[in-house]
């Protein structure tokens, strides 16, 4: 037998050996029937590196099986070529694919943290399982000269608040090797170690990118009442790295010290691309004067500054600069606009958003966009002027329209999306009618869904519709 | 993603921004893969004060610059992890047998190309591999590379790798090939030279103009990023660009099979090749 059932309560793994005869999984799929109180069962082909096509009919037979006894059925660690057997028998969106670090063994997992993909899922899992094995092979790790494996190792030591490596990590900061020492700025400021602080600043003030910015956000977890002013110092660095490192460690702490601070340096630096970080920084202050700082932003000659500014009005909702904001829908600059309406969305009342309405026409089309989105967003139901522009020629119109008479008027959205769901040219639309028809569930949505299964052109809504159908 | 918050892609959003990937690049992402998105572009999102991938999609369908964002969305999200001397036996596949068949035959030049070079490992492994093998000193051997994305072509023509790259290569090629600088290894200026670096997508249909008449290509663990319909456009490119007798080295987890009959699989022991027929 080339497979093993093994069971965790209502949890049933199915590991699979590699080269398993297509007939033993037929079995797998025959003995599922008579197991009972099952929620999930999770077949594993992580020894798999290949399957014949014939196979791929008894994983049918497994996921109906499944469902026969209630089970939601997953195929877990399929490696690329797997996968591409499955992409031509058109199975990818049939089953549920997922990822189960828990069946590889502590080697397998630490080699995974050379692949970029993986390597953060793979140090949350080791993190939220740790145990003694994965400990000590951390530490192993550590005496190893890859300074990718560290790098991953010393994060996940963190993460797992193994206080017990503390002084093994302290002695990274002395490493030449930058993305070893941002590991550990980081482990360390999570493990709130005062006592590097100093040396934290010291990586700070070198400057090098790579570092400074986990450097900023661990003083920001260490920081005490002397912090902001010797941040304040180093906005007047020349580095601009360590300006904008500065910048980041304030706005964590977040104290009335760093709002003044940011709102002087503000008047003072000279660089635009800064300047936008500190419109940003400073938007994240829930301070009087916020917001007279973000108007006085928007009369910049940088587009950069402009539109920091903008985003910065749409995030603390400055209700106080309604008619400032409203005035800048028609802005030259498109994305102020954009940003102004996004502003709009949150703060608006109805009588507002007649002056959205009537913005409409002179506006760009990202902007336009952004209107329908704030008008769904604003009570009162404005169908009426949906209804207008229904059929524009533009995709991401009518799918904005439809999202927002969801929100405003549900009959008039079901009415709308049953029609462009069936007629619209644009497979967008039709996703985004779909969408709300699985929220809606129409009358015969059913029949709906299989008929347009035959005709639909798009992949992306053949496969939205087979998964609704599953799930209904 | 280790200190900058990650942004949420709603289902709709991410539908449409690898619609917006596959037509410009022709890469598919699977549903499992969306995370890989979020932690790739959740910067980027940042730094243009988005807070949706909605705000994202549409800056890249209605910004004046679009077409610059649209190399910087594909430079983040075709970033694949590669290093030296991968997949070995192919390479020496092709020292030990293609190209002296090559050279039996009577040519006297070889044209090669790693079709999604990355970072450069791979032509840079078969330049080291030539040189071991004394075949510059035989043929004009010519090495192009070439990668969609253009920040790791910069990186591949400074030369400059870190120890990540050099899983599993010999401390002897590695001490005569590269050299310490501070941190990282630079590749000797002599096999640097023998590779030429341009961009190019695999699915423009003028990329077949732009490599020429080749003998050799490499295009390993790329396809697998390709839904069918694309990798049988690039299969038919590298038919269409292959002499006779050309050879096709895939990665060990791709196959033809089904995608096209216009070459032959061949089982050299150490790996599979293709052959043009």
């Amino acid at each position: 037998m080339s497979y093993k059932f093994t069971r965790y309560g209502d949890f049933l793994k199915i590991m699979v050996e590699q080269d398993a005869p297509f007939k033993d999984l037929e079995d797998a799929a025959r003995e599922i029937v008579n197991l009972k109180d099952l929620k999930r069962i999770s077949l594993d082909l992580k020894n798999c590196y290949y399957i014949q096509s014939k196979a791929l009919a008894a994983l049918i037979a497994m996921k109906k099986n499944s469902i026969k006894i209630g089970a939601e059925f997953i195929v877990s660690n399929v490696c690329d070529n797997v996968y591409q057997v499955m992409e031509m028998a058109n199975l990818t969106s049939y089953f549920t694919i997922e990822e189960d670090f828990s069946s590889y063994t502590s080697d397998e997992l630490m080699e995974k943290f050379f692949q970029p993909d993986y390597a953060d899922r793979v140090s949350d899992f080791i993190a939220g399982s740790y145990s003694d094995e994965f400990r000590a092979k951390l530490l192993e790790i550590l005496e190893m000269p890859e300074p990718e494996l560290k790098f991953y190792a010393i994060l996940t030591m963190g993460k797992a608040h193994d206080y017990s490596a503390e002084e093994r990590i302290k002695k990274e900061l002395d490493s030449d090797i930058p993305l070893i020492v941002k590991a550990s700025v980081l482990v360390l400021g999570w493990f709130g170690d005062s006592g590097s602080k100093e040396k934290i600043y010291q990586v700070l003030e070198t400057g090098n990118e790579e570092v400074a910015e986990a450097a900023a956000a661990s003083i920001s977890l260490l920081s005490d009442e002397s912090d902001a002013e010797r941040l304040g110092r180093l906005l007047s660095s020349h580095s601009k790295v360590i300006r904008i490192a500065a910048i980041q460690a304030m706005t964590l702490i977040n104290d009335d010290t760093c709002f003044g601070l940011l709102k002087d340096a503000l008047d003072k630096e000279q660089e635009d691309d800064v300047k936008a970080v500190l419109i940003r920084a400073v938007s994240s202050f829930n301070k009087a004067g916020v917001s007279d700082i973000l108007i006085k932003g928007l009369d910049s000659k940088s587009i950069k500054i402009r539109e920091a500014s903008a985003g910065g009005l749409a995030k603390i909702k400055a209700k106080d600069k309604l008619e400032d904001i409203i005035s800048r829908i028609t802005d030259t600059d498109a994305w102020v606009g954009y940003f102004a309406v996004k502003a709009c969305g949150e703060i608006c009342s109805a009588t507002e958003a007649e002056r959205l309405m009537s913005s409409y026409d002179k506006v760009e089309e990202n902007v336009k966009l952004a209107i329908v989105d704030a008008l769904g967003k604003i009570p009162g139901d404005f169908s009426d002027f949906y209804m207008t522009i229904l059929d524009n020629g533009n995709e991401d119109i009518r799918k904005e329209v439809l999202s927002s008479l969801l929100h405003d008027n549900k009959e008039n959205a079901k009415e709308a999306a049953i029609n462009l769901f069936a007629n619209d040219s644009s497979w967008i639309v039709r996703y985004k009618a779909l969408e709300i028809l699985e929220q809606i569930r129409p009358e015969g949505f059913r029949d709906m869904l299989m008929a347009r299964l035959t005709v639909d052109d798009s992949k992306y809504v053949k496969d939205k519709i087979q998964a609704v159908l599953e799930e209904i | 993603m280790i200190t900058a918050a990650t942004i949420k892609i709603k289902d709709d959003e991410f539908v449409e921004l690898k619609d917006i990937i596959y037509k410009n690049a022709a890469i598919s992402f699977a549903d499992s893969k969306k995370y890989l998105l979020e932690n790739r572009l959740s910067k980027r999102l940042q730094e243009l004060n988005f807070t949706s991938f909605k705000d994202y999609i549409y800056y890249l369908k209605y910004d004046a610059k679009k077409r610059e964002e649209m190399e910087v969305l594909l430079n983040q999200v075709t970033i694949n992890e590669t290093y030296f001397l991968r997949e070995r036996a192919q390479m020496d596949h092709m020292i030990k047998t293609i190209i002296p068949e090559l050279l039996n035959s009577g040519k006297r030049s070889v044209r090669i190309w790693s079709a999604a070079c990355s970072s450069g490992e791979e032509p840079y492994s078969l330049a080291i591999l030539l040189n071991e093998a004394g075949l510059f000193a035989k043929a004009n051997i010519e090495i192009l590379a070439t990668d969609i994305n253009t920040e790791v072509l910069n990186i591949a023509q400074q030369g400059l790798y870190r120890t990540i790259s050099f899983r599993g290569v010999p401390p002897m090629i590695q001490d005569k090939y590269f050299s310490k600088d501070g941190f990282a290894f630079k590749l000797d200026p002599n096999i640097m030279n023998k590779v030429k670096f341009f961009q190019g997508n695999l699915l423009n249909p003028m990329m077949s103009v732009k490599v020429g008449r080749l003998d050799i290509i490499f295009c390993r663990n790329v396809l697998i990023y390709f839904d069918i319909p694309a990798k049988q456009k690039v299969i038919e490119l590298f038919h269409k660009s292959l002499g006779m007798p050309g050879t096709l080295y895939l990665g060990h987890s791709e196959t033809l099979n089904k995608i096209s009959e216009s070459f032959r699989m061949e089982n050299f022991g150490g790996g599979i090749i293709y052959k043009k027929i």
